[in-house]
């Protein structure tokens, strides 16, 4: 375990950025955003988490994928866009870490999705763990924080004037090496004072959810009234997808740049928004409430079934946060886990 | 290096045949530096790219194997399939898969064989048949009831007159609107082969058609006496990736891209949003 002065920080983050893109959370006026370590105020000591989640490292809203050139006669030459920039992302915290072990499940489970395996690849990841939870965070009830114990190449810990810094890979362990001036050998003290922190950010949630009620709830609530109930104050925005560290889904499309230029693009997209399965001959589901039963089912019961266990939600809170209709989707789940 | 799953390869288009009102059957030759099509089995499905508008999946109609050619049945229903309309042979397109669970073949040997399709809900079977015609002695007695909504869609009419020409083939087509011409059964697919009956013992069912068609026959079935495990369809449903990514096809935990999209009534009615 080493330590770094925060004074030092912007050094070591500099110093990466000979190799790497910086990604890191930039302060934007009230809001903790992630962004280009030039392209503002670095929010060194911020709190709580980042208003978007960090997947957009390593899945973008929108990417290139192919670009088509028709050039007559039935000849079209394909060029595939394979993302090959480093990136390392500072500040990344726990509940986003987590979202990321599913996000790795779905596109690097066979057969594996090249542009996010490329990303993946290129993207060093350096944790912050989070030693003031906010008031809609329930990543403890999924163990996915408020420390993180994997998922990480660094995993930074904010101690009062310093930060502990451990390294979760082979490839941070190397960096901590290689950047050995900025960083001091840590103390039993600093153990014990993360310890501690560890403790106090445990225990200081107001937020949670009880995972295991709700999935065996779930298990006899797919024809329950609430989905239908709840889905009346949806707006139908998305919003709570795009947020969330752990959605993935996505639409391609085909977008003319020139006359013979074609590009294929992916972006995200939202199992809340009504054309998501809509069909020539019909649409599967067709009420607001079953998409919104679908949410819920594919993060708790569908994903796990695929994916070993894994679950879609690692309890992050962005989608309590941000709901237009103001849902607070943990207090509709603990209905259905306690009764109505 | 990673194979980028996304990247289509280009194919010829080798001849195209007006099926039905609509409804267009392209020859595909395999791709380009390919001698043969991968092998497929009947139910599986290319995505194919119509390039400078999109990609969409289609299940292929002809029959299985590593042919040099293949064949897709394609109704004009939107932007990529009425632009794939207007291709002509020599035109280029792009071919990802076959990808997708086909029909359970190990399954059928010795058994009767009932197929239900409606309207371009054969194209799938018709995959299927043909591989069973090939292999004519390892099943039993086939029978295969067919509906459209007009006689003018009514699709691969030359292969029913054929089937229905071969031994211990029965062949049954109704329409919902007859035409002056038409002198065969009226009504749907599902109510004539109600009206008729079929002995379910020993026998397996396919049904493949628009989704309230696939629904109502299933229950059809069942009601007949098959085993839901006997009862076999192709699903359909919005798809972008077609390789269990996008999230789009989902019925319940199954993807139908792959998963499916051929599925056995047990299987749905095991699904949540299965039926």
């Amino acid at each position: 375990m080493k330590t770094i002065a925060k004074t030092k920080l912007i050094a070591f983050l500099e110093a990466l950025s000979d190799d790497y893109r910086v990604v890191v959370p930039l302060q934007q006026g009230t809001e903790v955003e992630m962004g280009e370590l030039d392209g503002g105020r670095l929010a060194v000591g911020y709190r709580g988490k980042t208003r978007f989640s960090a997947k957009e490292c390593l899945f973008p809203e929108s990417e290139v994928m192919l670009t088509f050139d028709n050039r007559g006669a039935g000849a079209v030459e394909t060029t595939e866009h394979t993302p090959a920039e480093k990136t390392a992302v500072w500040g990344v915290r726990p509940c986003d870490l987590a979202g990321m072990a599913t996000l790795d499940a779905v596109f690097l489970s066979p057969p594996v999705d090249t542009y996010y395996y490329a990303r993946r690849a290129n993207t060093l990841l350096l944790g912050l763990n989070c030693h003031e939870v906010g008031t809609s965070c329930f990543c403890r009830s999924f163990a996915a924080g408020p420390f993180a114990s994997s998922g990480f190449d660094m995993i930074f810990t904010d101690v009062a004037e310093r930060f502990l810094v451990e390294s979760g890979s082979e490839v941070g362990a190397r960096l901590l090496e290689q950047h050995g001036e900025l960083f001091a050998e840590a103390g039993e003290a600093d153990r014990q004072e993360a310890e501690s922190l560890r403790l106090a950010a445990e225990t200081a949630f107001t937020t949670t959810l009880d995972v295991p009620a709700l999935l065996v709830a779930l298990q006899e609530a797919f024809d329950d009234g609430v989905w239908e109930e709840q889905a009346k104050k949806c707006t139908l925005c998305g919003t709570c997808c795009i947020v969330c560290p752990t959605c993935h889904c996505f639409n391609v499309e085909d977008v003319r740049k020139t006359r013979k230029l074609f590009q294929r693009v992916r972006y995200w997209d939202s199992c809340q928004f009504t054309g998501f399965t809509r069909m020539a001959a019909e649409n599967s589901r067709s009420t607001q409430g079953e998409r919104w039963r679908q949410k819920i089912y594919d993060k708790f019961v569908y994903l796990p079934a695929v994916y070993d266990g894994l679950l879609g939600c690692t309890g992050c809170g962005r989608c309590l946060d941000l709901c237009q209709g103001n849902i607070n989707i943990v207090q509709v789940l603990e209905k259905v886990s306690h009764g109505h | 290096m990673v194979t980028n799953v996304y990247l289509p390869r280009p194919s010829r288009i080798v001849s195209v045949r007006e099926e039905a009102q609509g409804i267009k059957t392209f020859t595909v030759r395999a791709p380009e530096g390919e001698p043969s099509w991968p092998r497929f089995a009947p139910g599986q499905f290319l995505e194919v790219t119509v390039f400078g508008v999109g990609e969409a999946p289609f299940s292929i109609t002809s029959a299985p194997g590593s042919p040099g050619e293949l064949e897709l049945t394609v109704a004009a229903v939107g932007e990529v399939t009425e632009e794939l309309h207007a291709l002509a042979a020599g035109d280029v397109i792009g071919v990802r898969g076959p990808y997708g669970r086909g029909f359970p073949i190990g399954d059928m040997k010795g058994r009767r064989l009932l197929f239900v399709a409606g309207g371009i809900g054969l194209a799938p079977l018709r995959s299927l048949i043909g591989h069973v015609i090939s292999e004519r002695d390892d099943y039993g007695e086939i029978s295969i009831y067919y509906g459209a909504r007009n006689p003018s869609l009514l699709c691969f009419c030359e292969d029913l007159a054929a089937w229905e020409s071969a031994p211990h083939i029965q062949v049954r087509v109704t329409v919902d609107s007859p035409d002056a011409a038409w002198q065969g059964p009226v009504g749907t697919v599902t109510s004539l082969l109600a009206k008729e009956g079929y002995e379910a013992g020993g026998a397996t069912a396919f049904v493949c058609g628009p989704p309230v068609m696939i629904r109502h026959t299933l229950r059809v079935l069942l009601e007949m006496g098959f085993a839901p495990k006997d009862v076999i369809t192709t699903l359909e449903r919005r798809m972008e990736c077609g390789v269990g990514k996008c999230g789009h096809c989902t019925v319940g935990k199954a993807r139908v891209c792959v998963d499916g999209p051929v599925f056995s009534c047990a299987e749905l009615l095991d699904l949540k949003e299965g039926l």
